[in-house]
């Protein structure tokens, strides 16, 4: 049924992290299983600073270990803790001590991220006699990854992680109670900034200027990506012969299939170059070349939000400089606490997922639905799942979604309407709540849940 | 011994109200916390569901491994030091910054760290400490760290801090020692323990449970073990315990420095023993004006906090003294680390892990409850988490403990062991009385002893305030 008590590792300097633990643990309390949210972020980073001091004194790395087994063990064996949960791998710092703790039952990775960006963090480390196994414990099956994407899911898989789950993204609850008046009939809103932070190309720009869709935008950051491999930029694949013809088979497999996964793109295209795939894979080199290939999408977001914009369709709102290259001029980022007056205030949104992360789904869909606002997405078959047209509003090209915009600011209200309709699936469906007790109720490990279910359906509301 | 509080001998001011007037409602908390010693992060727990519950964003998070690093890197380049405290500080400011936090809240000093991301934070308007230890205890834990902070006594006093103690005694002494904007709150209960509605288990309606550790970690004497064996009276036991505390190496210090220092204490022990419910920083003072001499030698040293727990001491054989007897009549069962117990000659049951402590308290009939006599506050938070859970408890009387509960009616308070030890009886003898006796604590708390009545009243938040009985 549920866990007695759970352990949610934050990341304090990332507030998005901060922002859905609480939510996640706000979800756990609601389901009657208290919630302990710790920061491991002195944990990760604690390792980067001993490493100099350590020299010539070994002592210092094991005592720091064992002063961080022995804070968390006692909590954890106090607080009766027997499920851990982090966003991505915010639990993988000491991890004997979560998968070999007689308490702990499961641990849930809930990703947002990718592999490729989490463990390349600097300040992400694992303790160095550790590192050596983190292969196994992510594999251990105490662990439970669980993906919001199905190309993230099936990229993960690929890597040899298969105790795994597909797990949506969701909305806090809370937020399906909030009432705000609609003030804003005139334009959409994007919250977010424009994914890759790689500036646009004068050629992308210029190909924007003059209306491109997708698929141009999409061969144009393909030959981007070819010409830096031929500038010699890409230095994990030097000496590697063959990768050029990967790398150019998958990117233009990418720019016809983009709800592919990169890598399961790459596994299709292996016989372009069978030797420079092997190769890649043995070095580690596989990461990279996966994110490179998604790099072919990555002028989707900028450019669905830079054509409305323009065309007066639309306001920004996310870390001005960042979108500074796009010739956008966003309104400051709106902090967490605002986004539900934000997102009611406009009547609808436009949506569009982060490219490199290889799933559309992300938390704003959810949120803005559960405040009863409908979004603008390019279709995928990720989002698709999640709403329905009426709910949601899919389109297929830069043109389209111009055209929708217009015809939702021609009738506000039955944008509304849909932002209604959206609001009561994410209260039947996409809350945290949600999320967690159909995770719990997979397992085995916890008893199995009662009929009556303790979420209500807000569609009452 | 310590030297870390400089002694200003003001006289204790008047009582402190429930309510600290200058503090304002919360736009979100950090409230830091410590692992590593259990009770603190249980009632963090405690005091971060009220304020969620009360609609202010609240952000738990532990500080012991911050600590430990700083303390590690001792030795170490000041650059990997410094840099160590910019990245745990950094931390803190951003959810500081972005969560919108304006308020600081730490049981004892944990909001106290070496490289400081809070006092000067223009975001962040006020810091409360929420007095859990001692003064003396706390200030000497965070000698380590404290020791190199150097404006550690300027932080204490800083206009945005704020100190909430949970006894009378407390307050008066953290105001004798110079602390500024000192009010007080009293502990409280989960308010969840209120739902809880088990009968007691059959095997246990004849006995009392006691939760908890003989407070204090030095082993009894023999001459108070002797006490206890033939079952002794609170004030005997006080007695050897002046005794034993005057023959303190301490004492024998500062005698050969200032030779009127052992009477200038023992005076002051011996009005703690006339007058328990005194704090012990009042007895000093008032024996100071016979001990001059004395009174300002320690001052001068600073080690006023290290006379006042010698004093404090008078009282330490109170509660093992109390359990001692309980249960070697077969009356109480003792639930603590059992290496606590065992000088004690009791066998203890271990440790209640703190998820599991409200069933325990449902599991018995009645509870014993005793005060530790370091902290000089006997209303434990045991006291109100037992009455949460509709449990009568028998305690040594004090005069804090009727300003929470209605005696005789809520909770049995008695002057001597004998009259705990009758009570008991009579009372284990109706069942109905005893759950009668229970409910009406359970009602009391519900009414005006949850954490939510806490919060609401630091903070001044709109919330209904019963008057106390």
């Amino acid at each position: 049924m549920k866990p007695t008590a759970a352990l949610l590792f934050s990341q304090d300097t990332s507030f998005a992290f901060t922002k859905t633990t609480e939510v996640l643990a706000r979800a756990c309390s609601t389901l009657g299983v208290p919630a302990y949210v710790r920061d491991s972020f002195d944990a990760r980073a604690i390792w980067a600073v001993l490493e100099d001091v350590a020299d010539g004194n070994p002592g210092a790395v094991r005592a720091a270990e064992e002063m961080i087994a022995e804070t968390l063990s006692q909590l954890m064996d106090d607080a009766g803790v027997d499920c851990i949960i982090g966003l991505d791998l915010c639990w993988l710092f000491l991890p004997d001590l979560m998968v070999e703790h007689s308490g702990i039952k499961r641990i849930y990775s809930i990703w947002f991220d990718d592999f490729h960006s989490w463990l390349g963090a600097p300040t992400n480390r694992i303790f160095p006699a550790r590192r050596h196994t983190h292969r196994e414990i992510l594999a251990h099956p105490r662990v439970r990854h669980c993906f919001y994407g199905e190309a993230m899911a099936h990229e993960a898989a690929l890597f040899g992680y298969t105790n795994q789950v597909q797990s949506k993204l969701a909305a806090p609850r809370d937020y399906l109670d909030r009432t705000y008046p609609c003030t804003r009939r005139n334009k959409l809103a994007f919250l977010g900034n424009p994914g890759s932070r790689i500036p646009p190309s004068p050629a992308a720009i210029e190909a924007m200027d003059r209306g491109a869709d997708l698929a141009e935008l999409r061969n144009i950051a393909r030959a981007e990506v070819l010409q830096t491999f031929h500038s010699g930029l890409f230095t994990w694949a030097q000496g590697i012969e063959g990768v050029i013809d990967l790398l150019a088979a998958a990117t233009a497999a990418k720019c016809a299939s983009p709800h592919i996964s990169a890598l399961q793109i790459l596994q299709l295209c292996l016989p372009a170059s069978p030797e420079a795939f092997e190769e890649l894979n043995r070095k580690g080199g596989i990461y990279e070349l996966a994110m490179v290939v998604k790099l072919v999408c990555r002028y989707d977001r900028p450019a669905l939000v830079r054509r409305l914009y323009k065309a007066d369709l639309c306001d920004v709102y996310s870390n001005p400089s960042e979108w500074s290259p796009y010739g956008v001029h966003a309104a400051d980022t709106v902090m967490v606490d605002r986004l539900p007056e934000v997102y009611s205030s406009y009547f609808a949104h436009v949506n569009a997922a982060n490219p490199l992360r290889d799933a559309p789904a992300n938390e704003k869909l959810f949120e803005i639905a559960a405040c009863g606002r409908t979004s603008i997405n390019l279709w995928s078959p990720d989002v698709a799942s999640c709403y329905d047209e009426g709910e949601v509003c899919f389109v297929r090209s830069l043109e389209e979604a111009e055209s929708r915009a217009r015809d939702l600011l021609r009738e506000p209200d039955r944008a509304l309407s849909l932002g209604k309709r959206a609001r009561l699936r994410t209260a039947r469906e996409h809350t945290w709540e949600h999320r967690l007790s159909a995770l719990w109720a997979l397992d085995p490990i916890w008893p199995k849940a009662p009929a009556d279910s303790q979420l209500c359906d807000s569609s009452n509301q | 011994m310590s030297a870390l509080l400089t002694a200003e001998p003001t006289a204790a001011s008047e009582p402190a109200s429930e309510r600290a007037s200058s503090l304002v409602k919360p736009e979100g908390v950090v409230l830091l916390t410590q692992d590593v010693v259990t009770p603190a992060a249980r009632t963090s727990e405690a005091i971060a569901g009220a304020l969620r519950r009360a609609g202010i964003r609240t952000y738990v998070r532990d500080t012991a491994l911050i600590r430990w690093m700083h303390d590690r890197l001792g030795d170490a380049p000041e650059r990997k030091r410094d840099g160590w405290n910019l990245l745990t500080a950094s931390k803190l400011k951003i959810l500081v910054e972005l969560g919108k936090c304006d308020t600081i809240l730490g049981l004892d000093l944990y909001w106290m760290l070496s490289n400081d991301p809070f006092l000067e934070h223009p975001r962040v308007r006020q810091v409360v400490s929420l007095w859990y230890d001692d003064l003396r205890t706390c200030c000497v834990q965070l000698g380590g760290l404290g020791g190199r902070v150097d404006d550690f006594q300027a932080r204490l006093r800083h206009a945005k801090v704020h100190h909430s103690f949970y006894g009378r005694r407390q307050c008066a002494e953290a105001r004798s020692f110079g602390l500024e904007r000192v009010t007080r709150s009293p502990l409280a209960a989960p308010a969840e323990y209120l739902a809880l509605r088990k009968v007691p288990e059959p095997s246990r309606r004849r006995r009392l449970a006691f939760v908890g550790g003989p407070g204090g970690r030095t082993p009894p004497s023999r001459e108070a073990l002797v006490l206890m064996q033939a079952r002794a009276e609170v004030r005997d036991l006080r007695v050897a315990s002046l005794r034993e505390t005057l023959e303190d190496p301490a004492v024998a210090q500062w005698s050969r420095g200032e030779p009127t220092v052992r009477p200038w204490l023992q005076a002051a022990m011996e009005a703690k023993l006339e007058a328990p419910s005194t704090p012990a920083v009042e007895h000093l003072l008032a024996a100071g004006s016979s001990y001059p001499r004395a009174l300002a030698y320690l001052e001068e040293k600073g080690e006023m906090l290290d006379a006042a727990l010698l004093v404090k001491l008078v009282l330490r054989y109170d509660r093992p003294a109390l359990v001692h007897r309980l249960h070697s009549r077969g009356l109480v069962d003792v639930y603590s680390a059992p290496w606590f117990w065992k000088p004690f000659g009791i066998e203890s049951a271990p440790t209640v892990r703190f998820p599991d402590l409200p069933a325990l308290y449902q599991s018995y009939a009645a509870h014993l409850n005793a005060g530790y006599s370091v902290r000089e506050a006997v209303v434990n938070e045991k006291l109100f988490e037992i009455a949460a859970c509709g449990r009568l408890s028998f305690n040594l009387s004090d005069d804090e403990i009727g300003e929470h509960f209605a005696l005789g009616s809520e909770v049995e308070a008695h002057a001597t062991f004998r009259e705990i030890e009758e009570s008991i009886r009579w009372y284990l003898g109706k069942p109905e009385s005893l759950r009668e006796s229970g409910e009406r604590a359970r009602e009391r708390v519900r009414r005006c002893h949850t954490w939510d009545h806490r919060v609401a009243a630091v903070f001044g938040l709109p919330k209904s305030w019963e008057s106390h009985p």
